[in-house]
């Protein structure tokens, strides 16, 4: 089977290089960076689960919203999800959510959202990122430890090549 | 009780192939529990966001104990299993079993105390178990009804307080006294006539529970029939004869008693989270069961079933191992002390439970010895103090004398204040007549000086505004203004962690009451109400004080530094820790070398530590908790010292940024090297005013002829009034070379502060805490 969707490998690398080769040449994670790998990110786990039939399975009957933002929100992206779909979408400044997010990852800069949605070694330590005072959650946590198992599964299955300087701190 | 003596793991070979199989196993994840709970729910069409029935929670629990596998191993005499695995971690998705939902598919490859997982079970618990879950945990309805409140926001920041009825309500002590003595039929018959919900609930919890020892009689009788070892065979039997009889009717021999026990203790973890179900005065409950003569039988019995304790373990997700990292589920036993009437409590029992555990060296149950220096025979606390030596960790020791004595200050009878046993780490209770969660609360005491020091900010989360925005410190004059300011930021933090632990408690009531546990303790069927209500005889909630020792320290460097001698300013003392301390190492190890510290001489530091502990209490005490009971201060500190020590900056007291903060209530390492001085100083503190226990933690290098010194020392600490100590017996060099090479050691028993745990197991703060660990010398 891996033939038939080696295309769609093929793509997910595609998205995570492209990312990863702007944080390398910029030595240094900028905002935009964060907003555009959060929005790959998402995107990526969108795609997966319309091509991964197990993938999409793990999400099925789940709804809810997951909103991510910087402490000063000037990025703010939401992941919806709606009964095995993915949904990224960028808010723009000051607009007003109809509907509230069921849990907030408030994040203190680039690096820590980066360190929170792909961990060192996969290793996804929700708690980790709270101690280090890296990221606030607000509201329910239970979104987002579903959302840390997702993330890890992808992560796991890609093996994403981190750059090691994203874990200097 | 000599024989005893010549008694090793050699000759009881059941044991030894026990212990060896307990060692060997690593945990692995069961499911079993959360399965059976949500399958349950899904049937009835409970949504757990909208909480359930006292019945309703009983018919869940009867459901599972129905449904619950009858496991009988190939050794044991004791049937029954708290899981489907040799050594399992349950899962409790009401409480906080999500937290390891993130690292499911690493969670077996983890450095860290890595739990075995299958695929499949992985597939349950993240497609059928949590998502039911994810708007029904306790802390989410809490959330959800008292509209995120602000005490939980602060909670959720971890470096200030702990409320820990998110994740267990269970420290405490069923009475078990009564089901040996009269079987769970004599609960039913106190029930008798008696109509409504409760009662209806009541009754079904312990037919749940008797169904399981039915299936376990059943399970053992179809074993028996398929096994070819005829001793084995006629064990099985009796076995099946025993579940047949206990728990529903009363015990006539120690294997009846353990067996009803053991039931019981495994019907409750099927109703709750298991953190510190503790077990009560053993000794007291199973001395009418010993036969003379029968000390071999008794010894491989009571293995059995300390063995059948340590058969699971507390789910910690990573970076909870740094918090709580290497615990067990911390199930504490008390032997020893006075009896109700006030005469020698020490029995035949109690010296069996000593060599059981001596021989077993394992970190679940928690032995504590409670000792009465004018009731209590010497040769009792020699023989304790000689386990001890050989466990290196354990029993701990608790002095009845203050303990009773603040227990009767919190209201207790004389009688049930004498009938008192330890619950987790050190917390006394009345067994089975206290519904106290002592473990409720846990105050990170140095993070109210630092919100005193930063006007009402922590360094850890910058610049959010969580306590009061009292005075800078270039605005105080007068040391007594800035103890103001201290208390002023304390109290802040207490009234913040009442709130959330009552509005978690009533949360707990409407998401998960506790039948079977109410119809166990003592006033709940008299009132007709569950034990998270007001109906236990004697309501409490438990608080324990983190960093007591390093917030003394600090106080009194700001005292003397900045007020009395006026050496410096304070704003050069803020700049000094925000530094943490480059470039003013001088000013540092002035601060080390003064003589004010806590566990010294020190006039000074003994009245600054008297001041806060009545500050702690007094204000605790005005609260009441959500069942109408006050609050209790203890200070005992798990391993969480060494996880909140990494989150804590440098502090006035001369503290380097991230070093772990001093264990329980002893002294900060290295700041007190007189041991008589810790000693004087612990026990001359006022009891009376931590009645939730403490934890003094020494540490003794070993030698051939310390018994002598070291009974002595514990003896004359007990005399003058200290109330609880525990010691490692170990040296600095065995415990690096451990942490190095961890393979070449079996597993080091080692208390940490409260309960003990392997030292291989622990996080590595936590090993260099008890590395670092002042170490006394006692052989002349």
């Amino acid at each position: 089977m891996d033939w038939l969707f080696s295309w769609y490998y093929r793509i997910k690398r595609w998205f995570v290089k492209r990312g990863l080769i702007k944080a390398l040449e910029a030595e240094k994670i900028e905002a935009e960076f964060a907003e555009e790998f959060l929005k790959i990110l998402l995107n990526l786990m969108s795609l997966s689960f319309i091509i991964d039939k197990e993938y999409r399975e793990y999400i099925k009957g789940f709804t809810g919203i997951i909103q991510f933002r910087s402490k000063d929100n000037e990025i703010r992206v939401l992941a919806i999800f709606n009964n095995g779909n993915l949904i990224a979408k960028e808010l723009k400044p000051n607009e007003v959510l109809v509907k509230k997010p069921n849990v907030s990852v408030v994040f203190k800069d680039p690096i820590a959202l980066i360190n929170f949605l792909l961990p060192k070694g996969g290793k996804r330590d929700i708690l980790r990122s709270l101690l280090n005072n890296e990221v606030i959650l607000k509201g329910n946590l239970n979104y987002i430890y579903r959302f840390g198992f997702l993330a890890n599964h992808l992560q796991l299955e890609q093996n994403f090549p981190i750059p090691k300087f994203l874990y200097k701190n | 009780m000599d024989v005893i003596k010549d008694i090793n793991l050699n000759s009881l070979p059941r044991l030894e192939r026990l212990r060896e199989i307990h060692f060997n196993t690593k945990p692995e994840i069961c499911v079993e529990i959360a399965k059976l709970l949500t399958d349950f729910m899904k049937k009835k069409g409970i949504k757990p966001e909208d909480g359930i029935s006292e019945k309703m929670a009983s018919e869940r629990l009867k459901y599972i104990l129905e449904n619950k596998k009858a496991l009988i191993d190939d050794l044991s005499l004791l049937a029954g299993t708290t899981t489907t695995k040799i050594k399992g971690v349950p899962i409790y998705p009401q409480f906080m079993g999500q937290a390891i939902w993130p690292e499911l598919e690493t969670i077996s490859i983890r450095k860290k105390n890595p739990f075995g997982i299958t695929k499949e079970k992985i597939n349950v618990l993240n497609q059928d178990v949590f998502p039911y879950w994810m708007d029904g945990t306790i802390q989410e309805v809490c959330r959800k009804d008292y509209n995120n409140p602000k005490s939980l926001q602060i909670m959720e920041r971890i470096v200030f307080f702990l409320a820990s009825k998110a994740h267990a309500i269970s420290h405490t002590i069923p009475d078990y006294e009564r089901v040996v003595k009269e079987g769970l039929s004599g609960i039913l018959k106190e029930m008798e006539g008696k109509t409504g919900d409760f009662y209806t609930a009541a009754r079904l919890a312990i037919d749940g529970v008797s169904a399981y020892a039915q299936n376990l009689s059943q399970e053992a009788e179809n074993l028996a029939k398929n096994t070819a070892d005829s001793q084995r065979k006629e064990e099985l039997l009796n076995i099946s004869r025993i579940c047949k009889k206990v728990p529903r009717e009363k015990s006539e021999t120690l294997q009846e008693a353990l067996q009803a026990i053991w039931i019981c203790h495994i019907a409750l973890h099927q109703e709750h989270t298991n953190i510190a179900l503790s077990l009560g005065r053993l000794d007291k409950m199973l001395s009418p069961f010993y036969k003379q003569g029968k000390e071999k039988e008794a010894i491989e019995l009571l293995g059995c079933f300390f063995l059948k304790l340590a058969d699971h373990v507390p789910m910690n997700a990573e970076t909870g191992e740094e918090l709580f990292g290497g615990s067990g589920s911390n199930q504490a036993i008390t032997i020893g002390g006075i009896t109700e009437d006030g005469n020698d409590g020490v029995n035949e029992m109690t010296y069996l439970i000593l060599k059981t555990i001596e021989l077993l060296k394992v970190r679940d149950p928690n032995l504590n010895a409670r000792y009465n220096p004018d009731k209590n025979p010497r040769e009792y606390l020699k023989r304790l103090c000689r386990v001890n030596i050989n466990t290196r960790a354990t029993p701990c020791f608790h002095n009845d004398i203050p303990v009773i004595e603040a227990l009767v200050k919190q209201g207790y009878s004389l009688e049930d204040a004498r009938d008192y046993a330890i619950v987790g780490c050190v917390e006394p209770i009345a067994p089975g007549k206290t519904f106290g969660h002592t473990g409720a609360i846990l105050l990170n005491l140095t993070a109210c000086l630092e919100m005193a020091l930063f006007s009402g900010k922590h360094r850890l989360t910058e610049d959010e505004q969580f306590g009061p925005k009292t005075k800078e410190p270039k605005e105080i004059k007068s040391f007594d203004e800035f103890l103001n300011v201290f208390k002023e930021q304390t109290i802040f933090l207490i009234e913040q962690s009442v709130l959330i632990n009552n509005s978690l408690g009533k949360t707990h009531l409407k998401v998960n009451p506790l039948p079977f546990l109410s119809t166990l303790t003592d006033g709940c069927i008299e009132k007709g109400m569950d034990v998270l209500e007001a109906s236990a005889k004697y309501n409490s909630s438990g608080v324990a004080i983190i960093g007591l020792s390093e917030v003394v320290d600090s106080l009194c460097a700001i005292k003397e530094f900045v007020f009395d001698k006026r050496n410096i300013s304070f704003e050069t003392l803020i700049d000094a820790i925000n530094k943490n301390w480059d470039g003013y190492e001088v000013l540092r190890q002035k601060i080390l070398n003064s003589g004010n510290k806590f566990g010294t001489q020190s006039r000074e530091a003994f009245d600054m530590t008297q001041e806060i502990i009545c500050l702690l209490h007094n204000e605790y005490q005005k609260r009441e908790n959500y069942r109408g009971g006050r609050y209790v201060v203890g200070y005992w500190t798990m391993t969480i010292h060494a996880g909140l020590g990494v989150l804590t900056s440098a502090l006035p007291s001369g503290r380097k940024n991230k070093e772990v903060l001093p264990s329980g209530i002893t002294p900060v390492s290295g700041s007190a090297l007189e041991l008589l001085d810790v000693l004087h100083f612990v026990a001359g503190l006022s009891h009376d005013k931590i009645a939730n226990g403490h934890a003094l933690n020494l540490k003794f290098t070993p030698g051939e002829n310390m018994l002598d010194n070291f009974t002595a020392t514990i003896e004359g600490y007990m005399k003058k009034g200290g109330m609880q100590v525990q010691c490692n017996i170990i040296d600095k060099k065995t415990l690096e070379e451990a942490k190095e090479h961890p393979e070449k050691f079996p597993p080091l028993l080692v208390r940490v502060s409260g309960y003990t745990a392997y030292f291989q197991d622990l996080n590595p703060y936590m090993q260099d805490e008890i590395i670092k660990r002042q170490e006394y010398g006692l052989v002349i």
